[in-house]
């Protein structure tokens, strides 16, 4: 009798139980803060203007509008909402006045500038940014060439659904393929900003013709001084800045090898390591870079023997002196601007703090007189399928 | 006091590493030496030994006791009273002070929309009912939960890897000896020094086991675990973005991108906060009720922890106006912890010292064993 009581008690108290939890798991989870697709304007990238008045942006954001969602055969096609307000955020917001929905920004890929933007506000939209815990620190912020910044957001997307997937797989992916375009997240442009010593180069996107469809391309990169954008450099500038700065893992090297006028070589990078060392002798900075690739043969020129020992050695030095040639020039021209985007100066920062306190204030006249000494030593690793 | 719980030397180790990195899984990732600040910790690390070293000489005077019993037992009554009142309110205060940082944490970071009450009400709960359960539990919930902490901070610094830069760390040593030696002095206080709480449970170490070893042991594996967090968010994230960051341990998992499917690793921080702040909030609460019970005479403590957790909620709610509040506050706290951390502990030791050198002198056959 005991017995029995005790075992309708136990089940009482386990039916109570059950019945407590069940009711919390149903109720509490995920659902205080629930918005579905349905209540959101997912947003894919920004592009900022200056606006109708003074002082005030025109933010275009580009959002996912959903045409059939669920499993493998989604289909998704690009919005754009144009929105105006004195301060970034206060633009964002104000979007909410002609949508049902509120923006969301968790997936923007890119943030792109228009030129007047990039020469006198970067700061203002970094702060934004930084401050705003929906944006990702992984996100790209990019210059428009065109006469606005969402006018690129008129191109056709090739590969993806949207403009700003396509920016962001563009950049994403250069490294390791092409080379030639600044991978510089949002993150890091923020400590390039603040570190002394280096000048801000962010990538540059411009629409190119493809036969009838409009495109966005990847075209050089803008030069900033402190945050303000001072020059252009060209994609090859762009390229050879990227060696220096020791951030290609990928790209084609061309060469004229049979000096006939007419590129005949050309090998694929597929490691490559820069060292940068910068002295200062008391009046002249010293600058030694040492860059080492390993490549492969992707087109020889005409009889050429891989397997002779002395030819490929030959094709090397050929190939080391071609680029240390191309970065030379594109450390002239950087001179010119007196824009030290290779960062030597932070170089001697972070190497000596002391004596960069001493040379911040010339440290112009300084990178316009250094000395630069380039040494590349390439690698043929292999000539792919064939000899 | 036949059956009481007693910590294993592992179980013990376990609570001061949880209380130690506890916190400073989230907050407290730039001290203010910039890139030097690595080497603040180091040096906090060291000034922080012979603290710990006069803790567990405490501890070692007299076995099978707590900070209060001891302060009663060295100062009498009335003195003794006024000591356990002091501690008691700074256990009060620091478990309102965690508790502020993970509720302005979860509304930043995770619940933007969910009122903080809630949150540290659902909080102080859990801390609450671990409490209730005694000493041993919560021994047997950080032997728990460090291995996950810890196992959790070696994977986020392997994910880490491809996004970080050995030159962030550069320039070394650019931070004068000065400005690195008044870092470390408040990364002492928090967290290192916060230890002390340890004390009011050190009646449940066992004689034999050696309090030296459980101090510095847990000062040791929580401070290197603080370091490797610190110089992880360094090298992924640089000096400049570091100190403008709140929250870095979160912008530096955020930043890691493995491929396309290893992404957003912030969930793993947050876990590390919750496993670790939950800790500290328990022990706090644990501490803070035995002083009330020691304070007031109450038999059993338990009766005084709901009470506790009303007060130390109220308090978290109304001590800072702002989230930059919480964060600036914090130079005032490392001067008047240093208080509890280092004079008052002092006192004691003192005190206890000289007890114990006149009851030797009285040929009490029971203490001279001890030394």
């Amino acid at each position: 009798m005991e017995k029995i009581k005790r075992v309708a008690f136990i089940s009482i108290k386990i039916t109570t139980i059950l019945i407590v939890t069940m009711t919390i798991l149903l109720t509490l989870p995920g659902c205080w803060n629930y918005r579905g697709l349905n209540e959101l304007e997912t947003v894919v990238g920004v592009a900022v203007d200056m606006g109708s008045e003074k002082n005030t942006y025109r933010i275009t954001f580009e959002t996912v509008e959903y045409k059939k969602a669920g499993g493998t055969d989604s289909e998704f096609s690009p919005k754009l909402i144009e929105s105006e307000g004195t301060t970034f955020f206060e633009a964002i917001r104000k979007a909410k006045i002609m949508l049902g929905n509120k923006l969301y920004f968790s997936h923007m890929q890119v943030i792109i500038l228009s030129e007047q933007i990039a020469r006198e506000r970067l700061k203002e939209v970094l702060s934004w940014y930084s401050h705003d815990l929906e944006p990702r620190e992984t996100i790209y912020i990019v210059i428009s060439r065109e006469e606005s910044a969402a006018k690129l957001f008129e191109a056709k997307p090739f590969s993806t659904d949207f403009v700003s997937t396509e920016i962001f797989e563009i950049i994403y992916e250069d490294p390791d393929v092409y080379s030639q375009t600044i991978n510089l997240p949002a993150y890091r442009s923020y400590d390039v900003l603040n570190s002394p010593g280096i000048n801000l180069t962010l990538p540059v996107f411009r629409l190119v013709k493809n036969g009838n469809m409009v495109m966005v391309s990847s075209d050089g990169s803008a030069v900033f001084k402190e945050d303000k954008l001072t020059n252009y450099i060209t994609m090859e500038d762009t390229g050879n800045l990227l060696f220096v700065l020791d951030e290609v893992s990928g790209g084609i090297i061309s060469i004229d090898f049979n000096k006939d006028g007419q590129n005949d070589t050309s090998m694929e990078i597929k490691e490559s390591k820069t060292k940068t060392k910068v002295k200062y002798d008391g009046n002249k900075v010293k600058v030694k870079i040492d860059i080492k690739s390993d490549v492969a043969l992707g087109e020889t020129p005409k009889n050429f023997d891989t397997f002779n020992h002395k030819e490929i050695k030959k094709l090397e030095e050929e190939a080391g002196k071609h680029l240390s040639g191309r970065i030379m020039e594109t450390i002239k021209k950087a001179k010119e601007m007196g824009c030290d985007i290779f960062g030597f100066g932070n170089s001697i920062y972070k190497n000596s703090p002391k004596l960069w306190e001493k040379l911040k204030d010339k440290w112009e006249m300084l990178f316009k007189d250094s000395e630069v000494d380039i040494t590349v030593k390439i690698s043929i690793k292999n000539s792919g399928e064939s000899k | 006091m036949i059956n009481k719980e007693s910590l294993t030397t592992r179980q013990s180790i376990c609570i001061i590493v949880l209380f130690v990195f506890g916190s400073s899984a989230i907050v407290g990732g730039e001290y203010g030496a910039e890139q030097d600040s690595w080497i603040a910790v180091i040096l906090a690390i060291v000034m922080a030994i012979p603290l710990t070293l006069m803790y567990a000489r405490i501890m070692k005077l007299y076995p099978n006791n707590d900070l209060f019993d001891i302060s009663l037992k060295v100062f009498g009554n009335i003195a003794g009273r006024i000591i356990i009142l002091l501690f008691v309110l700074y256990f009060i205060l620091l478990s309102s002070l965690v508790l502020r940082n993970f509720s302005e944490f979860i509304q930043i970071g995770t619940l933007p929309e969910t009122p903080q009450l809630a949150i540290l009400v659902l909080f102080v709960l859990v801390a609450a009912y671990i409490s209730s359960k005694g000493i041993q539990v919560l021994g047997k919930w950080c032997a728990v939960a460090l291995p996950i902490t810890a196992s959790i901070v070696g994977m986020t610094i392997i994910f880490c890897m491809p996004a970080m830069r050995l030159s962030y760390i550069q320039p070394v040593f650019n931070t004068d000896i000065k400005t690195i030696f008044v870092v470390a002095l408040k990364v002492l206080s928090f967290p290192f020094a916060e230890i002390v709480l340890f004390l009011p449970l050190a009646s449940s170490v066992r004689k034999k086991d050696s309090p030296y070893k459980i101090y510095l042991l847990g000062l040791i594996f929580g401070g290197l675990m603080i370091l490797a967090s610190f110089l992880r968010n360094l090298l992924v994230l640089g000096a400049p973005h570091l100190k403008n960051s709140l929250f870095p341990s979160y912008s530096a998992l955020r930043i890691v991108r493995i491929g396309t499917f290893l992404t957003r690793l912030d969930a793993l921080i947050t876990s590390n906060f919750y496993l670790g702040g939950f800790s500290k909030i328990s022990a706090c609460i644990l501490a803070s009720s035995i002083g009330v019970a020691k304070l007031f005479n109450v038999k059993d403590y338990k009766s005084t922890i709901i009470p506790i957790c009303i007060i130390a909620v109220t308090v978290a709610i109304i001590i800072y106006r702002n989230v930059m509040e919480m964060f600036t506050s914090i130079t005032i706290y490392n001067y008047y912890s240093f208080f509890f951390q280092l004079i008052l502990p002092a006192i004691i030791w003192v005190g206890a010292e000289i007890k114990n050198r006149k009851m030797k002198a009285g040929l009490n056959p029971e203490n001279q064993q001890d030394s």
